[in-house]
């Protein structure tokens, strides 16, 4: 027996989540989560051991089979932290007597982050609106609607003859008819007319639609249709934008819709993604699993004109590598050209950091 | 046995010293045994024929493997580090560019190997080390080697 005194590896795994630990004079601890992980598999190039095996993403992406990601082999590992210092997505972290590896500045780590200037935001909501990990959360509070729709509408029953017309010609969809429960003791097809007034905006068309006078609206804030004025209001819209950066996985979709540049993202890697025509073969594994929603089915062209079979949104694409990892057929190919990280001081772990780079 | 062992290495090193013009008293206290039996050491009155046989075999053998059968003989680490050096003159070396500093080296039983705190990688304490060799073969990267040792 060589050694002798080296504790073992003890492995756990319970709801997604895989633990490494070694007892000794350093206690070392590696744990990884699934629900954090992207699968993109940077974990597993980097290791020095192999002990990583990423699992089938197509297949667990597409929700086919329940399985996790990727496996850390207990026997392999040798709790270096390479991976923990590598993940750009905090999924694995390495404590060494109980201190996460991220706060120890000698271990490099990959940068990517996204800020967000508040004070320039306007609160659009297109960030939300495209983030594929739902990272963004925009809370604003607009003026109450009575600041700029306030008035009073009033409908006439004795004069209304429940026609209808009025509701045809809405285009606040703010009157409704209400249909009577109809039969021999109760004759009428309609039983009222209904206006919302969280709809109405009493731009008075019902009035001139009525054929029987039945309605009339006012306006105060345009009694002679005057335009408001805009930046009054502007000025009166608060809130804020959340980022939840644990979700964010640093796509610049956010960057890119934004159209007063309140946004920047930091990305982890340069290069691009390659994608290699003739062996795909349109599987759709690399578009469910892409973190950054980059990958898609290009739109058909017109007759004759040759549609590659997956197409890229180089600017979105992050360069993971996850869509390599899934494809069936070794279609897709990272080619990174810089890492962005801080400095790795030791040779062995500037050498495997390398690796990461197209060679 | 292996006290029997011991002193086969213990009379190769005494003649290697003699020849290197130690003197019998330099010799003796270097080894820690009475002069009497240095005396019969450099004068070809071994221990048994069998006893040098193994213990040529053991000396030969590469410094990784014969360190740890020598560091084997005796619970009295300050002579067999001696032995160790005398016959191979060497010290244990981490290599900075296999080194991924995975920790395994630091369960070391004499705390010779400590984690630099300035960056990813170990340091070994030459003092405290015994050459042993045990971290050479607990290593998963293949990075400690004994290297030729530049003065006692």
């Amino acid at each position: 027996m060589i050694g002798g005194m080296i504790m073992k590896n003890v492995k756990e795994e319970y709801d997604g989540i895989i633990k490494i630990s070694r007892k000794g004079v350093e206690n070392r601890v590696l744990t990884w989560e699934d629900h954090v992980c992207v699968g993109c598999g940077i974990c597993s190039e980097i290791c020095p051991t192999c002990a990583i095996e990423m699992g089938p993403l197509g297949a667990i992406f597409r929700e086919d089979i329940e399985a996790p990601k990727l496996d850390i082999s207990g026997e392999k590992c040798v709790l270096c932290g390479m991976c923990a210092s590598a993940c750009p997505f905090d999924a694995v972290d390495l404590k060494i007597n109980d201190k996460s590896i991220k706060e120890l500045p000698q271990y490099p780590k990959i940068k990517r982050g996204i800020s967000l200037d508040q004070d320039t935001c306007v609160l659009c909501e297109q960030c939300e609106l495209v983030c594929p990990q739902k990272a963004i959360n925009v809370e604003r509070e607009i003026p109450e609607r009575k600041t700029l729709v306030l008035g009073e509408i009033d409908v006439n029953k004795d004069k209304c003859v429940l026609c209808g017309i009025c509701a045809e010609y809405c285009p606040a969809d703010a009157i409704e008819l209400v249909p009577n429960e109809m039969g021999p003791s109760s004759i009428n097809p309609i039983k009222d007319i209904v206006i919302d007034k969280d709809a109405c905006v009493y731009c008075k068309v019902c009035e001139k639609a009525c054929p029987h006078n039945a309605i009339e609206a006012i306006c105060y804030k345009c009694p002679l249709a005057s335009r408001i004025k805009k930046p009054e209001l502007y000025n009166e819209i608060t809130g804020k934008t959340n980022i939840d950066e644990d979700l964010c996985v640093s796509c610049s979709w956010c960057e890119r819709v934004c159209p007063v540049n309140a946004i920047t993202v930091e990305k982890p890697f340069e290069g691009e993604l390659i994608i290699d025509e003739d062996a795909c073969n349109a599987c759709e594994a690399c578009i469910s699993v892409c973190p950054c929603n980059a990958l898609e089915f290009p739109k058909a062209g017109k007759p004759g004109e040759k549609v590659p079979k997956i197409a890229v949104n180089q600017d979105l694409c992050i360069l993971c590598g996850a869509c390599t990892h899934s494809c069936p057929v070794d279609a897709l190919k990272v080619k990174r050209t810089k890492i962005n990280m801080t400095e790795a001081k030791a040779p062995a772990w500037k050498k495997r950091f390398e690796k990461l780079l197209a060679k | 046995m292996p006290e029997h062992i011991l002193s086969g290495i213990k009379a190769i090193v005494a003649i290697k010293m003699r020849k290197e013009g130690k003197l019998q008293r330099e010799i003796a206290e270097y080894l820690k045994m009475e002069r009497s039996i240095i005396s019969h050491y450099i004068h070809g009155r071994y221990p048994s024929e069998k006893v040098m046989k193994v213990s040529e075999e053991i000396i030969n053998l590469p410094a990784k493997y014969g360190i740890r059968l020598i560091d084997s003989l005796s619970d009295d680490k300050e002579i067999t580090k001696k032995l160790i050096k005398s016959i191979y003159n060497i010290k244990i070396e981490v290599e900075d560019d296999k080194c991924i500093a995975c920790g395994k080296c630091l369960e070391c039983k004499y705390n010779a190997i400590s984690a630099d705190p300035n960056s990813v990688r170990v340091i070994i304490d030459q003092d405290k080390c015994v050459l042993c060799g045990k971290c050479i073969f607990r290593c998963p990267m293949n990075a400690f080697k004994t290297a030729e040792s530049t003065g006692l």
